[in-house]
């Protein structure tokens, strides 16, 4: 279909009109600040600021087993959230794109519901099911499996479930998307030809899908990454992970260098884990 | 009135290197029905989109009754048009989608809403006014467009496709009642198809288009009976195409004989061809004759025998394919059901091909 | 009986997404449930009932944050979607030289961590003198950034989608350019900018990686000011806390829903023209 020519904005400098004034504020508040972290991950050792750049921030934060851990826990924080979104949120991105209940609306919107809630609220749910007197370790106990109350908090594990718990809508949201755009008669030329349902579905079905499983993979190990309010809430100082090292930097510390560059760390783990999705052929990110 | 509805002179339109349209000459006379019928790609609705001002032409000119509109606004231009997917406001209810067009031209409270009732009166909606189009069946919402492109009074009405979103059953409802329409309100109208049966059925001429051009135009039975071109011929109905070499007239007939591999064939031309030189042979399936025994000599008719090889039943009719006893197929179509009379396959006959129904095209290059 | 409901194992895979959704609503539906605790500690289950933690929830030590939050969202959904319009049109629309640039520089934020935009955005502030953003004005700007990609998307998915056949209808009637886009093309895409405004509403409404590091003591979001309790402790006012400020968000979302559907461009995929 034509568009109707010499319309309203075809010419460039009226476009520029449109676009002009965000793209300067996002030069001056996005990617000058951004910059600006850069250098200040070289340029400010021990909060002081110098004149020439120096690796120093960065030796620290590779160098020191502490933060090696803190790094590696976050990227295993990272990887268990999107693999637990993946495989939680299958099921139901399968369910709720092939349910032929009435109630499919409603359910696509208590599972996207979630997201309206801040990660805190979904968060502070957890730190009720899992402290000491929480309600799992009174089922526990009250089924007589453990004799006193376990400490699940703080832990890794915690961190991970609650994280999952938080991040799982995007995973859904992104296997629908890909489960919506496959032709629903492959899987029945698939069993007309002989396949078995579970040869079916791992045959045609997965293989078709695989993108928004990629895409809800990386969405979820990255937005885990960067998580602050979790693994403050569900984790304590024995599991720092780049996001709360980062804020004790800046707010605590008030060692600027090193929270900087703990910020550009976090900042290319997260573009190579999206470089690496694209490269392995995963499109871009399909929700959010 | 001495000027056309409608002048296109030398009309094109380039996209980069590609000629979507390339160079076109009609005139569509005060109260025409003109269709623009090709397969898609050849440069019709970009036509179309030009005429209505959607689309702007790299060269040639447009005349809407006399004067030039190239360079004017389609919201300047004062035509009806009908969109494929008609293209109704969803925010609108139907009676706010007819009356936009009299919003816009600043028609009075009053006016508009008399305007509105009649238009929706004639294409027999006045009752669904307040729906919105999404509530409407697909023919309804045909009849929704055509009421908000007529009640403008437009200078001329243009319909890109307009039926063909509909099914087959509805599609020959709305193609009669746009053709009563045009006709009682005498309105110039551009048709835009793909389906040669709605070209004519509908049309007072077709301009066949092809790849940016327009290969012939005229009545629906010049285009059927006197195709211009191969494309014309195969494009419009069924038609076997026979080679032959022409050998000159035929007695007194007015017929030209073709020598083919097949056999001597007549055919009839507005022009003869010089003898020697290559020719082809239009054949349509339903202007032959089929009988079991050899039919009496006859001037101007070649025969020629054959076997049936399949035939296909379409409810009114069977269509054949006959293998000549030279190795050619040509396609008929009879009345007997398939099983019965000539409709068996393996049954010998004999083909006779008038020649006054046989048009001889010049030659494939 | 339907074929699609014959491809999977049916009754195994309703058993699982029913224990997933337990999963997805059981913290939430606990947190409620502490909220009316009898005691002092977020225990479960509730020993007792009393609607003290909710009254205090309801004092202007939680009010005034939660207020300032609303007033936040609703501004940074304001100017994101007025932005994110125009910056639509122009991406859907327009031919212009550095358009590939400005679609990059469009969905950075929602490349890069948001809370590494924060204290980039925080740094930069003060280095550029500016330190006395950081509270309100540090939140707005850097609430939009994070916004602006929702909102571009949404109308670029309304955009797109709307039929071209509609503005040359309006055209054919003889609308000119500018009410064919203010009667015909704006309310089209409507449900987009509205879609964009609630994303951006609630986007802002629930952060907390930016809020972190650009709020200031006395211009403190919601969710800031309940992390900075939960420093001292897990009292059950948090859970009555965090209850309202889960039912602001579902309220408004469920108020637009009425009029516009909201959740279609939630998965939504960009389709090109036809």
């Amino acid at each position: 279909m034509t568009v109707i020519e010499k319309g309203a904005l075809s010419g460039g400098s009226r476009t520029w009109l449109l676009v002009g004034l965000p793209t300067l504020f996002l030069l001056l508040f996005f990617v000058a600040p951004t910059l600006y972290l850069f250098s200040a991950s070289v340029m400010i050792s021990d909060g002081m600021p110098l004149d020439r750049p120096t690796p120093e921030n960065y030796q620290i934060l590779l160098g020191r087993s502490f933060y090696q851990w803190v790094i590696l826990r976050s990227f295993g924080v990272g990887i268990g959230v999107g693999l637990a979104v993946v495989l939680l949120s299958y099921p139901v991105a399968y369910f709720l794109v092939r349910t032929t209940s009435r109630w499919k609306g409603l359910l696509i919107a208590v599972t996207l519901s979630p997201l309206l809630a801040s990660v805190i609220v979904r968060t502070y749910g957890w730190y009720v099911i899992l402290n000491q007197e929480g309600a799992l370790n009174g089922l526990l106990v009250w089924a007589r499996l453990v004799e006193q109350p376990l400490r699940l908090l703080p832990s890794t594990a915690a961190i991970i479930v609650g994280l999952s718990h938080a991040l799982l809508p995007y995973g859904v949201l992104s296997i629908m998307s890909s489960l919506n755009g496959m032709n629903p008669a492959l899987e029945r030329a698939a069993m007309s030809l002989g396949a078995t349902r579970t040869g079916t579905f791992l045959r045609v079905t997965l293989p078709l899908t695989l993108p928004g499983i990629m895409g809800g993979f990386i969405l979820a190990f990255s937005l885990a990454i960067s998580a602050y309010a979790t693994p403050a809430i569900l984790g304590g100082p024995a599991t720092e992970t780049m996001a709360t090292s980062i804020r004790n930097f800046m707010v605590a510390i008030l060692d600027w260098g090193l929270g900087s560059a703990m910020g550009v760390i976090l900042l290319a783990s997260s573009l190579l884990l999206l470089l690496l999705g694209s490269v392995l052929g995963g499109r871009k990110r399909t929700a959010a | 009135m001495s000027d056309p509805a409608l002048r296109l002179a030398g009309l094109e339109r380039r996209y980069g290197a590609h000629l979507a349209v390339a160079g076109i000459d009609l005139e569509v006379a005060q109260g025409e029905f003109v269709t623009l019928l090709g397969p898609s790609g050849c440069g019709k609705t970009t036509t179309l989109n030009m005429i209505a001002g959607f689309v702007l032409p790299t060269a040639g000119s447009i005349l809407l009754g006399g004067q030039h509109v190239e360079n004017l606004p389609p919201f300047k231009r004062n035509l009806g048009v009908v969109f494929q997917d008609y293209a109704l406001f969803p925010h609108m209810t139907v009676a706010e989608n007819v009356a936009f067009g009299l919003t816009t031209r600043g028609i009075g409270k009053a006016e508009t809403a008399t305007r509105v009732k009649d238009a929706l009166d004639l294409v027999q909606l006045s009752a669904l006014g307040g729906r919105r189009p999404q509530q409407l069946s697909g023919g309804q919402r045909q009849r929704v467009a055509i009421a908000r492109a007529l009640v403008i009074r437009p200078k001329m009405l243009l319909l890109d496709e307009p039926l063909s979103n509909l099914d087959l059953k509805l599609r020959e409802e709305m193609r009669n009642e746009i053709s009563v329409l045009q006709r009682r309100l005498g309105i110039a109208t551009v048709f835009v198809t793909h389906d040669q049966g709605e070209a004519l059925a509908m049309s007072d001429r077709i301009a066949v288009m092809r790849a940016g051009r327009i290969e012939q135009c005229g009545t629906p039975s010049d285009i059927y009976l006197r195709p211009a071109t191969h494309f014309v011929a195969q494009f419009i109905g069924s038609a076997t195409l026979l080679q032959g070499t022409v050998r000159g007239p035929e007695g007194a007939t007015g017929l030209v004989a073709v020598e083919t591999p097949a056999g001597m064939i007549f055919g009839s031309a507005d022009r003869h061809p010089a003898p020697g030189s290559a020719a082809t042979l239009v054949v349509r399936p339903e202007r032959l004759r089929l009988s079991t025994t050899a039919p009496l000599p006859e001037a101007g008719v070649a025969t020629l025998a054959g076997t049936v090889e399949s035939a296909i039943y379409v409810g009114a009719r069977t269509q054949l394919l006959v293998r000549l006893a030279a190795g050619e197929a040509i396609g008929a179509e009879i009345m007997d059901p398939p099983g019965t009379g000539l409709a068996r396959p393996g049954i010998p006959l004999f083909v006779s091909l008038p020649g006054h129904e046989c048009r001889l095209l010049p030659a494939l290059p | 009986m339907s074929l699609h409901r014959t491809e999977l194992p049916w009754a195994t895979l309703r058993i699982v997404v029913g224990a997933v959704f337990a999963f997805i609503l059981g913290p939430i539906v606990i947190t409620a449930a502490v909220s009316f605790n009898g005691t002092a500690r977020s225990v479960f289950p509730p020993q007792g009932f009393s609607l003290r933690w909710w009254s205090e929830a309801l004092e202007w030590k939680w009010l005034d944050p939660l207020i300032f939050s609303l007033e936040l969202a609703a501004l940074v959904a304001l100017v994101s979607s007025l932005t994110g319009t125009m910056v639509a049109f122009a991406m859907v629309r327009g031919q212009f030289r550095g358009k590939a640039l400005v679609e990059m520089l469009l969905m950075g934020p929602l490349i890069l961590p948001s809370l590494v935009t924060g204290i980039a955005l925080l740094q930069f502030l003060h280095a550029m003198g500016l330190g006395s953003f950081v509270g309100f004005w540090g939140l707005l700007i850097g609430h939009v950034i994070i916004c602006l990609p929702f909102s571009v998307r949404t109308v670029a998915i309304a955009l797109k989608t709307m039929p071209a056949s509609l503005e040359a209808a309006a055209a054919s009637l003889g609308a000119s350019t500018g009410s064919v886009l203010w009667r015909v093309t704006l309310p089209v895409i409507g449900g987009g900018v509205f879609a964009g405004m609630a994303f951006s509403f609630v986007h802002s409404f629930t952060d907390v990686n930016l809020s972190l590091f650009l709020a200031s003591p006395g211009e403190r979001p919601v969710t800031v000011a309940i992390l900075s309790f939960l420093e001292f402790g897990f009292a059950p006012t948090l859970a009555a806390v965090s209850m309202i400020s889960l039912f602001i968000p579902l309220l408004l979302i469920m108020v637009l829903q009425r009029f516009v559907p909201i959740g279609d461009f939630l998965y939504a995929q960009e389709r090109p023209n036809e």
